[in-house]
């Protein structure tokens, strides 16, 4: 997996070390938090501790279509600030789902506690927010440039609410094996593919790029999350907790129906016992129905309609090949398809 | 004058709020009675008013709703608080957007961050929300004749 990520930044020509610096330049220059304060630590281990970085990349690739060259420092900026929203979401997810693990590591509030958790994940949204909006306009030579562009990252940030209305959509539907795919798509596209679309329309709008393009970009990002999450919650069926951090099927352990599950529900001999299931089901209970899914062919159904999203993205891609950047998108295409 | 202000800021946040989060705001009403009445003495406009109150009533919220999920052991109660105070914060971020309410952005998001550090210290709600009326108050003092009408009109 390590290899796979050091290739797609490499491929996309971008510094993941300037991101990760950038990422902890955040904290490092907060003068309301000490340096080496136990809060500010855990904040820098979880930078540490890694990621895909796959959002701050799309806000680069987005800025590869636009007509400035000059605003790399904005650009940067609302790349660190985007993946600080989605690490700060994920500590609140960990809490939610009860993960004990995150990349193989402790998850935050188990290595604290719930409360203080969630108080630095509401720091890490802040500062982030505060840090973007800070000593900007030393590459800026607009006042109103930067006023249209600070607008911008900000209007990114209230993209907040609508990762909560993905989490809302989730949680009243747990255990809820009534819900259609059109509700699941709903769901996914708020959890996560808004988010990615919104990195690369951030990047394209600070580079000035058309509307049209940027239009595109944004529909390219949507594409790109819907397969991505899709494909995620094959892997949850499918991995192990040694590669995932997180036992094989614990989605379903959580009540979250995702689409393999729905897909098995359409075989009426699995459906009777997966419709049986509910929170308070045994580990035995649920590893059977796990692997009556893994034995179907909802997973096969559910990876094609991943390839059909990647193809929607690809048909995008076609309407952008003016731009020399267009490249970076189908090197972001191949990365998720594999 | 301050019930109108109040009434017609509850139902603006109202209209804001998604279906799909189920979040009916339950303010504190003589914590929001102050902070209205502490605007009815700037010369600003209705509108601008309602979206300042609204700010300070969903950051309120927010706090409270993220204090509270500590003190109950359920997992529905605890996944409700967190997403209900993220979706508060963010809808806050929302609201001064698209009000254009940028320089109480820039002064609230700062002070959100402080109270935060405060929290993990171990602040008691009832302390935080005393700092955030406090600060309001002082935002209001500095900033209240940027909106366009007079200076502050009553001490």
């Amino acid at each position: 997996m390590a290899v796979m990520i050091m290739l797609l930044h490499e491929e996309l020509r971008i510094s993941i070390e300037d991101v990760n610096d950038s990422l902890k330049q955040v904290i490092l220059s907060d003068e309301d938090l000490p340096v080496d304060s136990t809060i500010a630590q855990h904040i820098i281990n979880l930078v540490q501790a890694g990621g895909k970085r796959i959002r701050p990349m799309l806000v680069i690739v987005g800025s590869r279509f636009g007509v400035n060259d000059n605003d790399q420092n904005l650009v940067i900026r609302a790349a660190t600030m985007l993946e600080y929203l989605h690490m700060a979401s994920l500590i609140h997810d960990d809490i939610i789902d009860n993960s004990e693990l995150r990349r193989g590591q402790a998850t935050l509030h188990m290595t604290t506690d719930v409360p203080t958790a969630i108080h630095i994940a509401n720091y890490m949204m802040a500062r982030a927010l505060e840090w973007v909006q800070v000593d900007v306009d030393v590459d800026i030579d607009s006042d109103k440039h930067k006023d249209e562009d600070l607008s911008q990252i900000a209007t990114s940030a209230s993209m907040i609410t609508q990762l909560c209305i993905g989490e809302y959509q989730q949680l009243h539907n747990r255990f809820n094996f009534n819900i259609t795919i059109n509700q699941y798509l709903e769901k996914t596209k708020n959890k996560t593919a808004l988010l990615m679309a919104h990195c690369l329309q951030a990047g394209a709008l600070i580079a000035g790029a058309d509307e049209a393009t940027t239009q595109l970009l944004f529909e390219f990002g949507e594409a790109l999350g819907m397969a991505f999450q899709i494909r995620d919650d094959v892997l949850d069926f499918t991995q192990s907790v040694e590669v995932i951090g997180k036992p094989a099927g614990a989605d379903l352990m959580n009540g979250n129906v995702t689409l393999p599950v729905l897909f098995a529900l359409e075989n009426v001999e699995i459906a009777k016992q997966i419709r049986a299931l509910n929170n308070e089901s045994s580990p035995d209970q649920m590893n059977h129905i796990i692997q009556l899914i893994k034995e179907s062919d909802a997973l096969e159904r559910t990876q094609l309609l991943s390839i059909q999203y990647l193809k929607t993205a690809e048909q995008i891609i076609d309407q952008l090949e003016k731009y020399q950047a267009h490249h970076d998108l189908h090197t972001l295409l191949q990365f998720f398809a594999k | 004058m301050d019930k109108k202000l109040i009434t017609d800021m509850e139902r603006m946040l109202q209209q804001e709020i998604e279906h799909d989060t189920f979040i009916k705001l339950n303010l504190n009403k003589q914590f929001i009675l102050e902070m209205a009445a502490l605007l009815q003495t700037y010369k600003i406009t209705h509108t601008r008013k309602m979206a300042i109150l609204g700010c300070y009533s969903l950051l309120y919220a927010a706090i409270r709703k993220h204090r509270e999920v500590q003190l109950d052991d359920g997992s529905l109660a605890l996944t409700r608080g967190i997403l209900d105070g993220d979706y508060l914060f963010g809808l806050n971020i929302r609201l001064l957007i698209q009000q254009q309410e940028k320089a109480l952005m820039q002064n609230l998001i700062p002070f959100y961050k402080k109270l935060q550090l405060n929290l993990i210290e171990g602040i008691t709600l009832e302390v935080i929300i005393v700092q955030l009326f406090d600060h309001m108050k002082e935002y209001l003092k500095q900033h209240g004749s940027d909106y366009g009408g007079d200076d502050h009109v009553v001490a």
